[in-house]
């Protein structure tokens, strides 16, 4: 079964990431332009948190904050399940099943990989499955015929 | 894998979660809030959809777009029109449209009347779940 490390490989090397002390209205059009619904918050390159969507549309106007006056730090999530690069798709899946997250930050050692995704883990997953399907098409053809 | 989702949605109770065009942006959020989901389906009063709004759709196009919360209406920037699967789809169909897409909410709909709302956790889990458990043998 596909990893992580196999996932990172083909999104590249970018991590998106921003500081914690970076405004709400930042981190926002920052996932705008890269398209993108959440970024991972780090300081000294180390991870400190992950600020998603969510976090937006929950802990910002509804609590009486606005977006150009609130740091990134103040409604981030600090609790970050991380994935290991060697997990596979069924691990990420369950994790983020079980958890109600839609974003992995992927770490080794301590240090910073990459970000997946939900729809990444499952683009994977479907690609997996299809390159499976065809394989035994042509093996059942092959018998056949 | 073959599913259908009209089961899904009678598995996930009859929820069927949705706000009216001329509701403000704060209400709905407020709704997704206590409701602890990221998207309503926005449905006239006859259950009729006319489209969809989710987190995504207001972390781009209120405050970058200058406008406010509490001044916008649901409508004006709700995503519109929206994908919808027929309730007759398999899961795996579903899963493919949300991938295509890119969307992570999925309401369900017959003759464009809402049964409910899947979102792309509930399908992904219907859709791995068994192929996961067949490929630890």
């Amino acid at each position: 079964m596909r990893t992580v490390s196999a996932i990172l490989s083909r999104k590249g090397p970018q991590v998106l990431a921003i500081g914690p002390d970076a405004t709400v209205l930042d981190a926002i059009r920052k996932m705008a332009e890269y398209n993108v619904g959440a970024l991972v918050v780090t300081a000294q390159e180390r991870l400190v948190g992950i600020i998603s969507e969510r976090d937006y549309a929950r802990k910002v106007i509804l609590r009486g904050r606005s977006s150009a006056h609130t740091t990134v730090r103040e409604i981030m999530t600090q609790e970050v399940v991380t994935a290991e690069p060697e997990w596979d798709m069924k691990r990420c899946m369950r994790v983020m099943t079980d958890r109600r997250f839609r974003h992995l930050p992927v770490q080794s050692q301590g240090r910073l990989l990459g970000l997946v995704s939900m729809g990444d883990v499952v683009k994977a997953i479907i690609d997996e499955q299809t390159f499976i399907i065809q394989q035994l098409e042509q093996y059942m053809q092959v018998q056949v015929h | 894998m073959n599913t259908l989702v009209s089961e899904l949605v009678k598995r996930k109770g009859v929820e069927r979660w949705s706000i009216a065009p001329d509701e403000t942006v704060i209400q709905a959020l407020r709704e997704m809030a206590s409701r602890d989901c990221g998207a309503l389906v926005v449905a006239e009063e006859n259950d009729r959809v006319v489209g969809i709004f989710s987190e995504r759709d207001y972390a781009r196009k209120i405050v970058l777009l200058g406008r406010h919360s509490d001044e916008t209406l649901v409508g004006e920037i709700m995503t519109t029109p929206v994908i919808c699967a027929e309730e007759h789809w398999t899961v795996e169909e579903s899963l493919r449209t949300m991938m295509e897409h890119r969307i992570r909410h999925l309401p369900v709909v017959k003759d464009n009347i809402l049964l409910g709302v899947l979102s792309l956790r509930d399908v992904a889990a219907a859709v791995v779940e068994p192929v996961a458990a067949d490929s630890s043998i």
